[in-house]
């Protein structure tokens, strides 16, 4: 028990101090709001004014909601925690020299993420560019490699599996390796009407089958079977899948940007032009959904309060859905999604350094560790005139930052006297009370996606459902914008 | 822990340990109007032998007062509702006050110590019952000084990931005892993974390790999932609040009770308890 108490005590100093420097919002944004940005635009004259309730102030419900006062509804958006934003958190407070880091949603990309390239343009947000996933060091059992090194082993690999055939090789040729798949998968495509529909077009069947079987009827060799690994995985659901990357320009090379100053001033901006709509410590407990409206339960500072409103835009993750009582009781299915969706849980920790120590061992900072207390780390806001550095590592849900920091000594590549760290910051989503939960999880298995698509997204009653996790893929910042834009024009509709 | 705080903590301990075990802890019926007594809970169940103390005879109650155990109070949603129905969902909240913690309206108390256990018993037609026979239902049902894993699960950081019955991150604590039956080299496996850590078991997800853990202390957390994962009416809920859904009706019963407990355990080691019966038809 001596042990135990001593973690908790750390962990309870981290994020004691953590807390106190991040609750102050980071009211950073250069962009200026004036008053005709916020002025909402009238109501067409078929569209009657709706008075909504947004459920959550994350990036998904705070685009809806931006959406729907542009449009001329009545919104109110309810937040059960003291800030708003969610899983988009840019820290500053305990970094020195104005460095900063993203501890939510790290970056967006292009191609891709169309919907919120807009709010970028719109609120004439400043873009960088973010090279964290290139010139990679990887340690492979015990051993760190470069991207070249691991494309040679990848090369051996396909060679004792028996090569490519013709077809792969000419393939490969023109495309990246990792576009292998699309050889055998695009001619499937042209089916596709709706990107949000897989089903229905005449692919139902392949749900129970193995993508595997997709590339040996195709025509695929053992080295491309293998190295695709698709035996667990619905061939529905790896088309459909492969389809959206197509579409969206996923499968060229993607560049990476993050916002200048942490990505947390796009949804400060969204908050801002929303302004006294977003209500802060609000927390939905109950929610009456009938033909003509709903009506919520909710508590602020202790006190229960009601609120009916025309339309609900529900952009909870279900991990808070499932402690809010509906009434009538949803439907089995969307339950099921409620009870079985996952989410991926990660600690980030920010590590302050006096300098670029990694410089003096000629090496990138870029470096995927694949330790239990230290899956990767790279360098953020590189832009920051000091010499100092801030550096970001990821870990799973619930890890100690201080056995995260002894595993970057361990491991370094380099000399571990040049390292000089000497601030460790940490977030634990995974004890997150509000933001219970990253990324969910793809559907991915045999007979899966049917049992959580549509459902996940489906409108029940005045109950219109949003949030990064009902979105097709499951790409946080832009999975949160689609999904508000979708159900902000539902309700418009509706 | 210097001297001064080491001498501090093992009188708490010590006064902790000579409450009486009954106080303040009822057990509230929803049908049987005027149905609220104390059985007798155990308000400090989870001290281990090692740290219980003979009280001094002499030493009145009333300088207990600062420790004594927690209250917790379970709020349901239900407005004068004395039934409830088969596959209803009922949200619950729960109370606690602690005179040192502090208290749960003003967010005081540490919510990873909160838990509410519910338990199905079923009642089988054309068997009312009358009061003796509820309380001893109750008393089957009497808790036994809380599981140890459960106590070092709250402890760590196993909930944010983990629940019994549904899933979240990682595998629920039923899907576990259904891959794995509850022998030692099973318990020993598990036990191996919560001290290191582990990925590919379950998905592609990294399980983070737990150091500083022994693996005593893993072997009984890995004990307490298999038998809490393999309970078809039994659930463990952590935190101060949500929903839970009585389950569909049993083929062949008509009736059943719902025993809800909801306990706190607190930083002086005090564990308060308060149960609630809801009559299912």
């Amino acid at each position: 028990m001596k042990n135990i108490n001593r973690r908790i005590f750390i962990r309870n100093t981290v994020y004691s101090g953590l807390s106190a420097s991040i609750m102050p919002a980071q009211l950073i944004a250069k962009d200026a709001v004036t008053d005709d940005e916020a002025t909402p635009e009238s109501s067409t004259e078929t569209t009657r004014k709706k008075k909504v309730i947004v459920a959550g102030a994350g990036i998904s419900g705070l685009c809806c909601a931006y959406e729907l006062m542009k449009k001329g509804h009545e919104v109110v958006v309810l937040e059960a925690s003291g800030r708003y934003g969610g899983a988009v958190l840019s820290v500053h407070d305990g970094l020195a020299d104005g460095l900063y880091a993203d501890f939510g949603a790290e970056n967006f990309t292009k191609p891709g993420y169309e919907n919120y390239w807009k709010y970028i343009e719109e609120f004439k947000l400043s873009v960088l560019p973010y090279f964290h996933r290139e010139n990679i060091l990887t340690r492979i059992d015990g051993v760190w490699q470069t991207d070249e090194i691991q494309k040679e082993a990848y090369n051996v690999r396909v060679r004792q599996l028996g090569g490519f055939n013709k077809r792969e090789t000419q393939f490969l040729l023109s495309n990246p390796s990792s576009d292998l798949q699309l050889l055998y998968l695009e001619p499937y495509f042209d089916k596709f009407i709706d990107e949000y529909k897989p089903f229905g077009i005449g692919y139902d069947h392949l749900e129970n089958t193995s993508i595997s079987e997709i590339y040996k009827k195709e025509g695929a060799s053992k080295a491309a079977i293998t190295i695709l690994d698709g035996d667990k995985t619905s061939a529905l659901y790896g088309i459909w899948q492969a389809y959206i990357m197509n579409k969206r320009g996923y499968d060229k090379k993607l560049k990476l940007f993050r916002l200048e100053g942490g990505n947390q001033v796009l949804t400060d901006a969204l908050g801002r032009r929303l302004g006294s709509r977003v209500k802060l410590d609000c927390k939905i407990l109950e929610i009456e959904n009938s033909e003509t409206g709903v009506k919520v339960k909710y508590k602020e500072f202790g006190e229960t309060k009601e609120m009916s409103a025309d339309f609900m835009a529900c952009c909870l993750r279900t991990t808070a859905l499932k402690k809010i009582l509906v009434t009538p009781t949803l439907p089995p299915q969307k339950q099921f999604v409620f009870d079985n969706l996952a989410y991926d849980q990660k600690t980030r920790i920010v590590f302050q350094a006096r300098s670029k120590f990694w410089l003096e061992d000629n090496i990138s900072i870029n470096l995927t560790f694949n330790h239990p207390a230290l899956l990767k780390i790279w360098q953020v806001a590189d832009e920051v005139a000091t010499d100092r550095v801030s550096l970001m590592a990821v870990a799973p849900g619930g890890t100690n930052p201080l056995r995260t920091l002894e595993a970057f000594k361990e491991l370094y590549p380099g000399k571990k006297s040049n390292i000089n760290i000497e601030q460790a910051l940490v977030k634990d989503w995974s004890s997150d009370q509000f933001v219970h939960g990253c990324e969910r999880h793809g559907f991915s298995g045999l007979g899966e996606l049917s049992k959580y698509w549509p459902h996940i997204m489906t409108v029940h009653g005045r109950i219109h459902f949003g949030g990064a996790h009902t979105d097709n893929r499951s790409w946080g910042m832009e999975a949160a914008t689609n999904s508000a834009i979708r159900v902000a024009l539902e309700i418009e509709k509706a | 822990m210097n001297n001064v705080m080491k001498y501090i903590f093992i009188f708490s301990i010590i006064l902790a340990g000579c409450r009486p075990n009954n106080m303040d802890l009822s057990i509230e019926n929803a049908f049987y109007s005027g149905f609220s007594k104390s059985y007798g809970y155990r308000g400090n169940a989870n001290l281990t032998g090692a740290l219980m103390v003979i009280w001094p005879k002499n030493v009145s109650y009333d300088k207990t007062q600062e420790i004594r155990p927690p209250k917790v109070k379970i709020l349901l949603s239900q407005k004068n509702e004395e039934l409830y129905t088969w596959h209803e969902y009922v949200r619950y909240s729960i109370d606690v006050l602690d005179t040192i913690d502090g208290d749960s309206k003003y967010s005081e108390i540490n919510v990873t110590e909160v838990v509410l256990e519910i338990e199905f018993l079923p009642i089988t037609e054309g068997k009312e019952l009358n009061e003796e026979e509820i309380k001893d239902k109750i008393k089957i049902t009497e808790k036994e000084p809380e599981h140890i894993g459960l106590s070092l699960m709250k402890y760590s950081t196993c909930f944010s990931c983990h629940a019994d019955k549904t899933k979240h991150t990682g595998p629920s604590f039923s899907e576990i005892a259904e891959r794995y039956e509850n022998t030692p080299s099973n318990v020993e496996s598990l036990a191996g993974s919560i001290l290191e850590g582990s990925k590919g078991v379950w998905g592609s997800e990294w399980m983070s390790s737990n150091p500083d853990l022994t693996i005593l202390e893993t072997e009984r957390i890995a004990t307490f999932i298999l038998n809490q994962g393999a309970k078809k009416n039994n659930w463990i809920l952590p935190g101060l609040e949500g929903t839970f859904r009585i389950i569909q009706k049993p083929e062949n019963e008509v009736k059943g009770l719902y025993v809800l407990t909801a306990s706190y355990t607190s930083a002086s080691k005090m564990r308060g308890q308060h149960s609630v019966i809801l009559n299912i038809r």
